[in-house]
Formats: C-alpha cells, sequence, structure tokens
C-alpha cells in the first residue's frame, strides 16, 4: 500500500468519526438584511430590501421570499356569455402563497436541474398550489399568471451579484399591491447543482400611520368608522359651502 | 406623488385622484348631479377594486348634496313630506342594495353587475336626456311655443291606493309613489355608488308632476341619509369604505362643486341638459365596449376574504 492510499485512507476514517460526532460544522453561508420591518405609509409605492451575506467560496447563490402562512384564493375565469364577458366559474385554493419571488445569480436550470427547484419548492412549477376540485387544474398557471402581473410572483435569475469573492449582495423588490404579513427569506448556497447551505430571515410587512389607523377602525369598528365618515363629509360639504358663499 | 389607500390595498397617483375630485365636484354643480356615475367608472380604470369604488363614493355625495340641500332650504324649496316619504323607500332600498352588493361579492360576481348597472342606467338615462333636450333645441330654434303642461300628469300611477296630500308641491297622490321611487334610487345606490339624483330628479318631475322648483332640494334631502346610510351599512357590513380614498377625491368634490354651480349659472339649461346626455352616453358605450371587448386576461384573483 502506497503511502498516497494510506493518506487518502486516513483522511476517510477522519470524516467519518466526524460524521459519527455529528458536530455542528461552521455555516458555510451568512447573510442577514438590510432591515427586517417593511412599512406601508401613506406614501407606500412598493419597498426593496437589501440582502447581503458571505460564503466559504465562491458558489451559487439562490434566494426566495415567500409567505410564512399561505393563504385561500379564489380564481375566477372570464367567458362570453350573450356577448359579453361575465365571470363564469370559479376555483378555490386552500394555500396559495400571497407572494413569492425568487432572486439567483444565474439561470435556475444552469444552476441545478429542474428537479431540485420543483423538490425544493423553489420554482413556480414546485409551490404546492392545488384547487380543491383537482378537474380544475387549468385555474393554476392563470393563478400565477395573474400573480406575476400584480409582481407578487417573480423571478430575477441575475439578481444576486457578487461584489468581490465571497461577499454577495441582492435587492429584493416588493411590489406597491404587497399585503401586510409575515414573510421568510431564505438564502439558498449550490454548487455542482446540490444545495449546501441555507440560511433563512424573517420580514414583517405591516401598515404604518394613518393608514394602519384606518384600516384598523374600518375592520375592527365598522359602525364608528361608518359614522366617522359621514361625519366629516357632512362637515366638510356644509363648511366649503359657507366658504363659498362669502 | 403616490397615495397607499389602505382598505383598497393599492397605491394611486395622489394629484390624479384630487383632479378626479374635482372634475366630478364640478359635474355635480354644473348639472345638479352628484358626480358617481363619473367618479365609480373612473377609479375602477386607474385600478381600484370595484368594490372599494362603490362604497367609497358615499362620503363625497353626502358632502355634494348637503351643501345643496343647505341652499335649498334657505330657498324654502325643499317638500319634507314628499322627501320623507322617499326616504322612506330610500333607507329601504338601500339597505337592500348593500345586501344585495355584499351576496355579489362574496361569489365574485360584483364587478359584472356593477359594469352592467352603469351600462343600464347611463344608456337609458343618456338617450332619454338627448332626445328631450334635442327636442327642446329643435322647438326653441324654430320658435315653437312648448305644449302646455298639465299640472300634473295623469298616468297609470294616479289610480294607486294610499293617496296623501302634498300642499307644498300641490300634489295628491299615492304614498306608494315616491316611496318606490326612493327604493329605486337607494337600490342604485348601494350597488353602483351614486346619489341617484339623476334618475330621481327627471321621475320626480315627469312621474310625479312635481313643480321643478321643489325637486332639486327634495331630491338632496333624500340623498344626504341614504348616501349616509350606504356609507354606515357599507363600512358595518362590507368594510369596503376607503377613508383616505373617500377624503382626497372630497377635497377636490367641495372646491370643484361651487365653480360648477358657478359656470351653470351662465349657461343656459338646455345646452346644459344635452352637453349631460352626450357625457352619460359617452361613459355607457366606454363601459359597454368593455363589457364585450375580449379581456387580456381571461383569469383573474378576486379578493372575496374579509378584507386586511
Amino acid at each position: 500500500m502506497s503511502a498516497r492510499a494510506l493518506f487518502a485512507g486516513l483522511v476517510l476514517a477522519l470524516l467519518c468519526i466526524s460524521g459519527v460526532q455529528a458536530q455542528p460544522a461552521p455555516r458555510s453561508i451568512n447573510i442577514d438584511l438590510a432591515r427586517q420591518r417593511v412599512s406601508i405609509t401613506s406614501g407606500f409605492s412598493g419597498a426593496e430590501v437589501l440582502l447581503y451575506g458571505a460564503v466559504d467560496q465562491r458558489s451559487d447563490i439562490v434566494a426566495y421570499v415567500t409567505s410564512t402562512r399561505p393563504e385561500p384564493q379564489t380564481v375566477i375565469h372570464k367567458q362570453r356569455v350573450f356577448g359579453i364577458w361575465v365571470n363564469r366559474g370559479s376555483a378555490t385554493f386552500t394555500s396559495v402563497p400571497v407572494l413569492h419571488t425568487v432572486v439567483s445569480t444565474r439561470p435556475l436550470l444552469d444552476i441545478a436541474s429542474s428537479q431540485v427547484w420543483r423538490n425544493n419548492r423553489i420554482d413556480f412549477s414546485g409551490l404546492d398550489i392545488q384547487p380543491v376540485d383537482p378537474s380544475l387544474a387549468e385555474f393554476r398557471a392563470g393563478l400565477i399568471a395573474a400573480k406575476m402581473r400584480q409582481g407578487l410572483y417573480n423571478i430575477d435569475e441575475k439578481g444576486v451579484v457578487y461584489v468581490d469573492g465571497r461577499l454577495f449582495r441582492a435587492t429584493l423588490h416588493f411590489p406597491a399591491a404587497l399585503p401586510p404579513g409575515n414573510y421568510t427569506v431564505t438564502v439558498l448556497q449550490l454548487r455542482e447543482g446540490r444545495i449546501i447551505d441555507a440560511a433563512v430571515r424573517p420580514l414583517t410587512v405591516h401598515k404604518v400611520g394613518v393608514g394602519a389607523w384606518i384600516s384598523d377602525l374600518a375592520l375592527n369598528n365598522g359602525l364608528i368608522y361608518g359614522l366617522l365618515a359621514i361625519f366629516v363629509a357632512a362637515t366638510a360639504g356644509l363648511l366649503a359651502g359657507y366658504a363659498f358663499r362669502r | 406623488m403616490e397615495l397607499y389607500l389602505p382598505i383598497a390595498e393599492i397605491s394611486v397617483n395622489a394629484i390624479a385622484l384630487v383632479a378626479l375630485g374635482l372634475t366630478a365636484g364640478f359635474m355635480s354643480g354644473l348639472f345638479g348631479v352628484g358626480g358617481g356615475f363619473l367618479m365609480t367608472p373612473a377609479l375602477i380604470f386607474i385600478g381600484v377594486p370595484p368594490a372599494v369604488a362603490v362604497a367609497s363614493q358615499g362620503p363625497q355625495i353626502i358632502a355634494a348634496s348637503i351643501s345643496s340641500l343647505d341652499v335649498q332650504w334657505r330657498r324654502g324649496s325643499v317638500d319634507v313630506r314628499v322627501g320623507l316619504m322617499l326616504l322612506v323607500g330610500g333607507l329601504i332600498g338601500s339597505g337592500a342594495g348593500v345586501a344585495l352588493f355584499g351576496f355579489l361579492k362574496s361569489i365574485g360576481q360584483i364587478d359584472i353587475v356593477i359594469a352592467l348597472a352603469f351600462v343600464v342606467i347611463l344608456t337609458s338615462m343618456g338617450w332619454l336626456m338627448l332626445v328631450e333636450s334635442g327636442r327642446a333645441l329643435w322647438r326653441e330654434r324654430r320658435h315653437v311655443p312648448s305644449k302646455r303642461r298639465k299640472l300634473h300628469p295623469h298616468y297609470w300611477v294616479a289610480r294607486w291606493p294610499l293617496k296623501m296630500r302634498f300642499p307644498r308641491s300641490r300634489l295628491y297622490v299615492s304614498a306608494f309613489l315616491p316611496i318606490s321611487l326612493g327604493f329605486g334610487a337607494g337600490v342604485l345606490s348601494g350597488i353602483m355608488g351614486i346619489g341617484g339624483g339623476f334618475v330621481l330628479v327627471p321621475a320626480m318631475i315627469y312621474l310625479m308632476g312635481m313643480p321643478t322648483l321643489m325637486v332639486i332640494g327634495t331630491s338632496a334631502f333624500q340623498i344626504v341619509f341614504v348616501a349616509a346610510n350606504v356609507t354606515l351599512l357599507q363600512s358595518w357590513h362590507n368594510h369596503t369604505v376607503d377613508l383616505m380614498l373617500a377624503m382626497t377625491m372630497l377635497l377636490g368634490g367641495v372646491i370643484g362643486g361651487p365653480i360648477g354651480a358657478r359656470v351653470a349659472g351662465k349657461l343656459p339649461s338646455v345646452q346644459l341638459r344635452a352637453l349631460l346626455a352626450l357625457l352619460l352616453v359617452g361613459i355607457s358605450i366606454k363601459l359597454f365596449v368593455d363589457l364585450v371587448a375580449t379581456p387580456e386576461q381571461l383569469y383573474q384573483l378576486v379578493n372575496t376574504g374579509s378584507g386586511g
């Protein structure tokens, strides 16, 4: 047995031992978000959140943002009836991510096989979106297209850039249609088509200021909200009348 | 400058919204009708969900009609007795309208019903007014004296039971007549977000035979309370009133209204009516084309949840 083979065997044995001991390996990816809260103010027209991180050695990075708790969603299909386009037929989906955006260093299929993306529910084909009635499967593509029009579903395959050899950053874009709620940002490190490490950060989106006050009152105290609207409108109408008569 | 609408959950251009309110206010001052028929389609066009667009008209209508009521009240041209009868029907009708609105929203058909209602109402009212003002213009030009109108016309409605005296308007008609007119206008205001003035005013003149002088003030009386009822019910049951949206439009509306009223004083009323008729027909054609044209997207998401 040559010295080289002996050395290789030793390394292999060491690797086995470390595996058995199950010591937490040092993370090979570290990330953070520039902010973990997005505030919907009166002037809100979408938001950008900077994601940055470092890896032990240059590899492919895929980051995706998805809603922590999927929600039910109804999709309608328009059909022509007597010459008029009406809502005819609808499908209900029990759990649909409100938002699902993906950014990566390269096109996803260059990084790994479609199976990897599907199994880990990263690309749209992998999302667990199924209608209650399985015969309405054709509504799924319509739902995803509608979400993409709103900017809530998006894939940006050049969104992650390396600043230098091991530092990377990405700008996560959120459209004006972003609903308040809890979101999860997951960053994957891949090499040779396999996921080798992952890191997760939460992101909260909430309304603030007058807007938050209005929607709180509207949902929780509709009666008072309605009375307030009437009072303000009546006062404004009467005041404007007096002002213009002078 | 973008403005985030907390109930609609979209952001729109604030300046466009104020301009829209100004235009609607100007129209309501100019023609003496609420701007709802213009505002609801315009808001839907800029991307406000139809349910929110309709429900958020209430405050604007309250403000416009309360200042009109204030003026007419001072002139003594409000028939409270007729107004109360209209209101009985109006409150029931708007309650039914809001309930129907909530039901249609829950089954995802509200947009279509709103659009269809606008097409039907605007088309019929627009063409009727166009023909009527065309005839008036023709008579004016040929100097044909208009036929003397009876004090009150005797249609089949004259045979309805439960007749009531309305001394201020010198009317003796069935109480069911103003009640059913109020009911109809109430249903429309619940579903379409309009005050119903442009349906109510001609109906009061031609069906009830009410003196024209009393009509504007009396319909404003009914519309203030019906719009308040709609605002309350929409806020309470459907949570679709967007205060941010309503207040921004209101800002434009209260300024535009008096300006429109001043311009109206300087224009001949027949030409004004013809202009309004053309506008109604124009909007109805646009809405009809939208209904018939193949939509760009056949699949759409509906928000049937409780909102938020």
